[in-house]
């Protein structure tokens, strides 16, 4: 496994947090952006804003992946729940855990 | 019949037969076996699972409930925007989290996730019957719609419940033969349509019923104000809390409706999908259109009774035969689409999981194992599609109000689906705990009417009691399931 797949495991997806920023600011529009003036080219301030954030957003999530060293690799998504199956984390032993993955055959 | 309503039937005659035409051709060649028709045996690139998705979430509801909506309550409307770009940011992880899962074991939905990671196919089971019993009732709103729909836009000459036959069948013909394949390839017709529909749109109504989108703007903040801040003039019961709390429970409940997850599983990369995060954001742009819409049949008609058919009011007022012919079609295909993949996603939960043994089964090295799993999952896609057609025809009622609960609902296969990929400990009793749980607390809100419970959305905190009997379950009796687990 080449070593930035290897330090995206160890940090599982820390860098991706400014994939909140979109949640956050739709959250705050009925909170700082109730209004309708300063209208925004004839638009009222709430939709304006809806849609600024709405332009915003894909633009943000853009610069995550491209700064996301699993997009860079086109490498799978780490899976916790099969690390011990394949051997990628060793760490507690599976019988330890109820409901361990790769049952069911 | 009237030459207005016959060149508008004709309209619509020739783009079922299209979706038909396509929809069959779109699997010429391809093996044929249940990942092939369920999730295209993963092999979609990035613009088929663009466009695939784009069909999905663009439904009818979007292009006349929104319209409907914003006449009705105004701005809260902007929910629909905001939960489904937070979902493709919640997507951005999850979708190639279910991806790489789904991929590395041969798994085809969100029962086959649950039968996997718990090791219990009854799990699988009760992942299966709480989805098809949320998702049969939007099947049904989208047949009624696409039967008013087309009743309105042949000016009444092709009844709602034949136009509803003529859908299922033209639907049903192209999943069972094509799957997600045919679904996919109609989808590409409807974006071309929709996009053009709404680009015109956006530009003729406010223009022909108010001069423009500037005087609209202006008309609506000087005689409805209260449309253009929270809560909007449908009360208080909108307000900042129901927003945030239904864009948030909506957002991540969006990556685990089955259809996405069909979607994501017939990828054929992580990056696909992960692409497709910020690609598919820009689709959403188009759901403005709607909305200004609503706000032209506010200011131009206000006296409109019902509100669900501001838009095709306005466009049959103001339109020729011809284009009201291709809105129609437009809004017609974007119920088509979900229908197909909701039918095609009932199918495969149950020819795989319910009837078809599981992936014990699958991987019994059975030769005739997958043809059968897909043949019942063939039936079943007819059988649910039948059933949501008889509610249509025979009950309206009846089954949509039970589809206001659909998101509620499917909030609950959160954990059982995504939060057991991501943390080892979750143990099978506190995954059927949770979910048991979760549903109980939607569907009691609702019988007794307490949803939006202190503003907040029942789905919320049903999600909330569902997560803190998982991780109780999970932490705190491990023993005891274990011993419950060497006894079964």
């Amino acid at each position: 496994m080449d070593p930035v797949t290897t330090s995206a495991l160890a940090h599982p997806r820390r860098r991706l947090w400014p994939l909140a920023i979109p949640a956050v600011l739709y959250c705050l529009a009925p909170l700082v952006a109730n209004r309708i003036e300063p209208r925004i080219l004839g638009i009222p301030f709430l939709i304006a804003y809806v849609l600024a954030v709405t332009i915003v957003s894909p633009i943000v999530i853009w610069a995550v992946a491209h700064r996301d060293p699993l997009y860079r690799a086109d490498a799978p998504e780490p899976v916790p729940a099969d690390e011990v199956l394949t051997g990628l984390v060793a760490e507690t032993p599976v019988t330890e855990e109820p409901g361990e993955p790769g049952a069911g055959r | 019949m009237s030459g207005s309503a016959a060149i508008a039937t004709a309209i619509f005659a020739i783009a079922m037969l299209a979706a038909l035409g396509v929809g069959i051709a779109s699997s010429r060649g391809r093996r044929k076996g249940l990942t092939e028709w369920s999730v295209s045996g993963r092999g979609l690139g990035v613009v088929l699972v663009w466009i695939l998705m784009a069909g999905e979430t663009y439904t009818s509801f979007s292009f006349l409930g929104a319209a409907g909506w914003t006449f009705d309550r105004g701005v809260p409307i902007l929910y629909l925007v905001a939960y489904l770009t937070v979902g493709l940011c919640v997507a951005y992880v999850v979708a190639p989290l279910l991806w790489t899962y789904g991929h590395r074991h041969g798994l085809v939905s969100v029962a086959d996730i649950a039968e996997q990671r718990f090791g219990s196919r009854g799990l699988g089971i009760g992942v299966a019957l709480v989805a098809t019993v949320f998702l049969i009732p939007y099947i049904q709103l989208q047949i009624q719609g696409l039967g008013l729909v087309v009743e309105a836009m042949t000016y009444g000459a092709v009844d709602a419940k034949v136009a509803a036959v003529v859908a299922f069948v033209v639907a049903q013909v192209f999943v069972v033969v094509s799957g997600l394949r045919g679904s996919a390839w109609v989808a590409a017709i409807k974006d071309v349509l929709v996009v053009a529909v709404v680009a015109f749109l956006i530009v003729y109504l406010p223009l022909h019923y108010v001069g423009g989108i500037g005087p609209l703007l202006d008309r609506a903040v000087a005689d409805h104000a209260e449309w253009l801040t929270f809560p909007g003039p449908a009360g208080p019961a909108f307000g900042p809390t129901w927003f945030i709390s239904t864009v948030l429970l909506n957002a991540v409940t969006i990556v685990v409706y089955p259809n996405n997850v069909a979607a994501y599983l017939a990828a054929s990369g992580p990056n696909v999908l992960r692409r497709n995060s910020f690609l598919l954001p820009w689709y959403q742009l188009l759901l403005f259109v709607p909305m200004a819409v609503g706000l032209t049949a506010l200011v131009a008609i206000p006296t409109l009774a019902d509100p669900d058919m501001a838009l095709l009011r306005l466009v049959t007022d103001s339109l020729p035969a011809p284009a009201v012919g291709l809105v129609g079609v437009a809004a017609a295909l974007s119920a088509l689409v979900p229908t197909s993949v909701f039918m095609l996603a009932i199918g495969t939960l149950w020819g795989r999981t319910v009837l078809g043994g599981g992936l014990r089964a699958a991987r019994s090295g059975d030769p005739l194992a997958d043809g059968r799993q897909l043949r019942r999952a063939q039936w079943v896609c007819v059988a649910s599609g039948a059933v949501a057609l008889g509610g249509a025809l025979f009950a309206p009622a009846l089954l949509v109000r039970l589809s206001l609960l659909s998101y509620e609902g499917f909030a609950q296969l959160v954990p059982v689906v995504i939060l057991g990929l991501l943390w080892r400990g979750m143990s099978r009793q506190g995954a059927w705990a949770g979910l048991a749980s979760g549903v109980a607390v939607v569907v009691v809100l609702n019988t007794t009417g307490h949803d939006p419970a202190f503003g907040v959305n029942g789905g919320l905190l049903g999600l909330a009691v569902n997560l803190i009997v998982v991780v109780t379950m999970s932490r705190f009796a491990p023993r005891r399931v274990q011993a419950v687990d060497s006894s079964v």
